[in-house]
């Protein structure tokens, strides 16, 4: 139990990428900690680097300096057991493939029975509302569709972990508002410790129990802010709470400050 | 049902116009190079015949088709490695280049003194003429993966090969495809080549036989027949590639 107290623990995260000799601070000496369960969000302005952060979370990125664990596990390669979707559902859908296929993909690597596997799949496919278009291929569907497919891949290993790169920017508005309640019932009913990178101080707050904000460039972590709204929470009733308001002009204020 | 008729007849209209003036222009020109069609058409009645057709249509189509297919077969395992492998890619890519850059014509008197004449001369032929096309551009496409799939591929766990038969050559089936279709067209040159080249049968030496014996409208015959096969083989793969990578020649606006 002790262990899940930090589910990922981030020590003094920094990266620098080269350029053809100029080198470029991205992030300075970033520590955090994410308890099992949790919910975070972080924000900052775009082109900051959370990208970068998530990325090195996932283990796509290595660090310049410093380390992130996930279990007690040093992160060198993305880990078992991690959920990862991004913003680009258009490209990281494979075409080939059916939506039933796309989402089955990570069972590539498992030896669980044909049978198991279907079941899951559709059990996953029912949980994000596209139990009938099981057949259907990636380009024969939405935006909002396609995401949606993404997202019930990234779950079909049951993961304990899920990152989420600005999942919802490339969707329309109130798809977007669908696809955060979907992903928050999901989450909260299955204790999934998810991180989720965004642009979208409105979503973080509504999303997140804490809420990391990111400084300008090199980032660093300039605020955090717990989210102590009652769960669940609902679009309409959530957004117009008080609570919701005075931490929204709160970080807004601190987004622009300094 | 009317728009696909109309479509027909418009695409009809230019050739059934240029072989109705040839027509009429022969008839009043002495130039013994361009019988009219009418006498070419004669010519096709008395060469095509059953036999001919099992000893010089088959022959060159069992060349056309071997070579083909060992060539792209080859061309496409190869050319799958060296995207794969940075270093493979370095080692073996300069030499491909060169091999690429000497026209197929070049290469022929080359491989028939080395292997002298013969069916398996002219397969050679016609495999090596399409390998090089096949595998620079199978390189160049899985080279190219996109890389959000790339990411897709480590985020999953699937290892070099597994992401390379799972992700990175479906991805690529698009330009694989576009390049076999255009290595069709340099298969039907290197077959016609080789069989001009001493080997006497096929439908590139009966063109060169009814040229040099002054047949002409049996020369005209064979050079039909290739352009009928080459029209065949060009519409096969049109249909093969909308088949199997609807998504991709769908954004090419090829569809």
């Amino acid at each position: 139990m002790r262990r899940s107290e930090k589910y990922i623990e981030i020590l003094k995260l920094s990266k620098v990428f080269e350029n053809n000799g100029a080198e470029l601070k991205v992030l300075e000496n970033i520590s955090l900690k994410v308890t099992s369960g949790e919910f975070i969000a972080i924000c900052g302005r775009s082109g900051v680097g959370k990208s970068t952060l998530i990325r090195m979370i996932a283990g796509l990125v290595n660090p310049s300096s410093g380390a992130i664990k996930i279990n007690g596990e040093l992160v060198s390669e993305p880990p078992n057991s991690m959920g990862f979707v991004t913003q680009d559902y258009s490209r990281s859908l494979l075409p080939w493939f059916s939506v039933e296929n796309n989402v089955a993909l990570p069972f590539k690597t498992t030896n669980i029975s044909k049978s198991d596997r279907k079941a899951k799949v559709a059990e996953v496919l029912e949980s994000v509302g596209l139990a009938d278009f099981a057949k259907f291929y990636p380009w024969q569907l939405s935006g909002g569709m396609q995401q949606r497919v993404a997202i019930a891949r990234s779950l079909v290993l049951d993961p304990k972990l899920l990152l989420l790169d600005e999942p919802f920017a490339s969707v329309d508005a109130h798809t977007q508002l669908e696809l955060e309640d979907l992903i928050a019932g999901i989450v909260f009913e299955k204790k999934i410790t998810t991180v989720i990178v965004t642009h979208d101080i409105d979503e973080a707050i509504y999303l997140a129990d804490r809420v990391i904000l990111l400084s300008d460039s090199p980032a660093s972590v300039s605020k955090i802010i717990q989210v102590k709204l009652q769960r669940p929470r609902s679009q309409a009733k959530t957004r117009s709470d008080p609570k919701f308001v005075k931490l929204r002009t709160q970080l807004y204020a601190s987004l622009r400050g300094k | 049902m009317i728009k696909r008729l109309s479509q027909i007849v418009w695409s009809l209209f230019l050739p059934s116009l240029v072989l109705i003036s040839w027509q009429l222009i022969s008839n009043y020109s002495p130039n013994p190079f361009f019988p009219p069609p009418s006498r070419i058409v004669t010519a096709l009645r008395e060469v095509v015949s059953v036999d001919w057709i099992l000893t010089s249509v088959k022959s060159s189509f069992i060349v056309l088709f071997a070579g083909y297919f060992i060539g792209a077969i080859l061309g496409l395992l190869f050319g799958s490695l060296l995207g794969e492998f940075i270093k493979m890619r370095i080692i073996f890519l300069p030499i491909c280049n060169f091999v690429r850059s000497i026209p197929s014509i070049a290469k022929v008197p080359l491989i028939l003194s080395i292997m002298g004449l013969g069916l398996s001369t002219r397969i050679s032929t016609v495999a090596i003429a399409v390998l090089f096309p096949v595998l620079m551009s199978t390189v160049r496409a899985i080279a190219a993966t996109k890389s959000e799939l790339l990411d897709l591929n480590r985020t999953l766990r699937f290892g070099r090969i597994r992401g390379l038969v799972t992700i990175r050559i479906p991805a690529a089936i698009g330009e694989i495809l576009t390049g076999l279709h255009a290595s069709v067209q340099v298969a039907v040159l290197a077959m016609i080549v080789s069989e001009m080249l001493g080997s006497g049968v096929g439908i590139g030496a009966f063109i060169i036989q009814s040229q040099s014996t002054f047949r002409i409208a049996n020369m005209w015959v064979g050079v039909f027949i290739v352009g009928l096969i080459g029209i065949a083989l060009n519409y096969m793969f049109l249909k093969i590639e909308r088949k199997s990578a609807p998504w991709y020649f769908k954004s090419k606006g090829l569809m």
